[in-house]
C-alpha cells in the first residue's frame, strides 16, 4: 500500500516530473499568468530593421511549457532568416528561462542564444496592455523586448534600443506570432 | 548500438517543450561538449550546508542533466527533497552552452526558489571542473565538480570574502548516478 505521503511518482520519468509540468504553482497563479498566457506552440514572422537601414525577414517558431514544478517558463525559439545580409546569422536559435520574484513584483528573465553568442538577463512587468522586458545588451545599451496586442491565439512583439539612456529608441525587430497549438 | 556510452544517448522527447531537447552533442564540437554531457542522465545526492558557526544542514536531493538547444548545450535541474513529506521539490535549473569564442562553457544559475539568476564562466581545471562567478553580494563564488566516474561525483561550493586568499566551503554534495 501506498500512503499518501510517499514519492510514488518518483519511479516515472523524474526529468519530465522535474523540470516541466502541465500548468502554474497553484501559489502563484494570478501572476503567473502574465506569460503562463503563452504556454504553448507558436508560428511567427519577423522582420529585422538594421543599422544601415537595411532590412533582414526571418520565420520560425516559438513553444512554451511550465518548468521547475510550475515555478517558472521555458521558451525556445527558433527561426530562419531568409534574406541574410553579409555577416547576420542565418538561423536564430535560443531558449528563456523566466520566473516571478514576489519579493520585487517583477520577472527575472535570461535569454541565452548560443549561435549569436548572447547570454541577457531582463527584468519584465505589465505595462499597460504589453509585457515589457528591460535590460541592457551587450554593448550596454538599454534594450526593451515587448510583447503587445496580446490575444488567446496571437501576439507581436518588438525589440528597442536606446543609445541615450531612455531618451530616443531605435526599433530592431518585430515578430508577428499566431498560435498553432496549446 | 544505442547507448555505447552510458548516458550519452538521451531520448529528446524526455523534455516536453518542443525543440528544446536533443539527442546528443554537435558532432563537431563533441569532445568539448562531454565536459557536461558527460552528467547527461539522473543522479541522486546527499547534500550538507556548513556554518561558519560549526553548525551543518543536511539533505537529500536530485539532479537531471539533458541535451538541448540542437545539442549545444546541457541543461539541468536540481532537487531537494522535503524530508518530512520525501516529495523532491525543483529548486533551479541550469542553462549552460559551450563558447568556442573564449574555449569555456557559460553557465547560468536561475532558481525562482532563491529568486537568483547567477552567471558563472566554467573550464576543466585539472581533474576538476570549476565554474568560476559571484555570490548574490558580489563575493568570488566557485562551483567546483571533482572525483568524476561514470557513475559519482562530488560538488562544492566555495566562497572568499578576503579577495580570494581564503576560501570558505558553503556547501558540499555526493551524487550517484540513477540509472545510465
Amino acid at each position: 500500500m501506498q500512503t499518501a505521503t510517499k514519492p510514488i511518482e518518483l519511479a516515472e520519468k523524474p526529468m519530465m516530473r522535474s523540470l516541466e509540468t502541465d500548468g502554474p504553482y497553484p501559489e502563484l497563479k494570478d501572476k503567473s499568468v502574465l506569460f503562463g498566457q503563452f504556454a504553448g506552440n507558436w508560428q511567427y514572422e519577423s522582420q529585422y530593421f538594421l543599422p544601415d537601414g537595411g532590412t533582414a525577414r526571418a520565420k520560425g517558431e516559438i513553444h512554451f511549457g511550465w518548468i521547475l514544478g510550475g515555478t517558472a517558463i521555458q521558451d525556445v525559439m527558433t527561426g530562419v532568416v531568409q534574406n541574410p545580409p553579409p555577416g547576420f546569422p542565418r538561423t536564430g536559435f535560443g531558449t528563456m528561462v523566466r520566473f516571478y520574484d514576489p519579493n520585487v513584483d517583477l520577472w527575472h528573465c535570461v535569454w541565452v542564444a548560443p549561435l549569436s553568442r548572447v547570454i541577457q538577463t531582463f527584468t519584465a512587468r505589465k505595462v499597460g496592455d504589453e509585457i515589457i522586458l528591460e535590460g541592457k545588451n551587450g554593448a550596454g545599451f538599454l534594450e526593451r523586448w515587448i510583447f503587445s496586442e496580446i490575444t488567446p491565439e496571437s501576439f507581436q512583439w518588438r525589440a528597442v534600443e536606446s543609445r541615450d539612456d531612455g531618451q530616443t529608441w531605435h526599433l530592431d525587430q518585430r515578430i508577428w506570432a499566431v498560435r498553432i497549438s496549446p | 548500438m544505442m547507448n555505447v556510452v552510458a548516458g550519452l544517448q538521451q531520448p529528446s522527447q524526455v523534455w516536453t517543450i518542443k525543440g528544446l531537447g536533443a539527442d546528443g552533442p554537435v558532432p563537431e564540437l563533441e569532445e568539448k561538449l562531454m565536459l557536461f554531457g558527460q552528467f547527461v542522465g539522473d543522479w541522486e545526492m546527499d547534500a550538507r550546508y556548513p556554518h561558519p558557526d560549526g553548525r551543518e544542514v543536511t539533505g537529500k536531493g536530485e539532479i537531471h542533466f539533458g541535451w538541448i538547444l540542437n545539442g549545444r548545450g546541457v541543461q539541468d535541474v536540481w532537487m531537494s527533497k522535503d524530508q518530512r513529506t520525501g516529495k523532491a521539490i525543483p529548486s533551479g535549473t541550469t542553462v549552460r552552452y559551450y563558447e568556442p569564442k573564449i574555449d569555456a562553457w557559460h553557465s547560468i544559475w536561475i532558481s525562482p526558489k532563491q529568486g537568483t539568476v547567477q552567471s558563472f564562466v566554467a573550464r576543466k581545471e585539472g581533474e576538476e571542473i570549476v565554474l568560476r562567478g559571484q555570490t548574490r553580494e558580489g563575493y568570488p563564488e566557485h562551483w567546483i565538480f571533482s572525483e568524476i566516474t561514470p557513475a559519482s561525483f562530488r560538488w562544492r561550493a566555495v566562497e572568499s570574502r578576503d579577495k580570494e586568499r581564503t576560501w570558505r566551503l558553503t556547501e558540499e554534495m555526493h551524487a550517484r548516478r540513477i540509472k545510465p
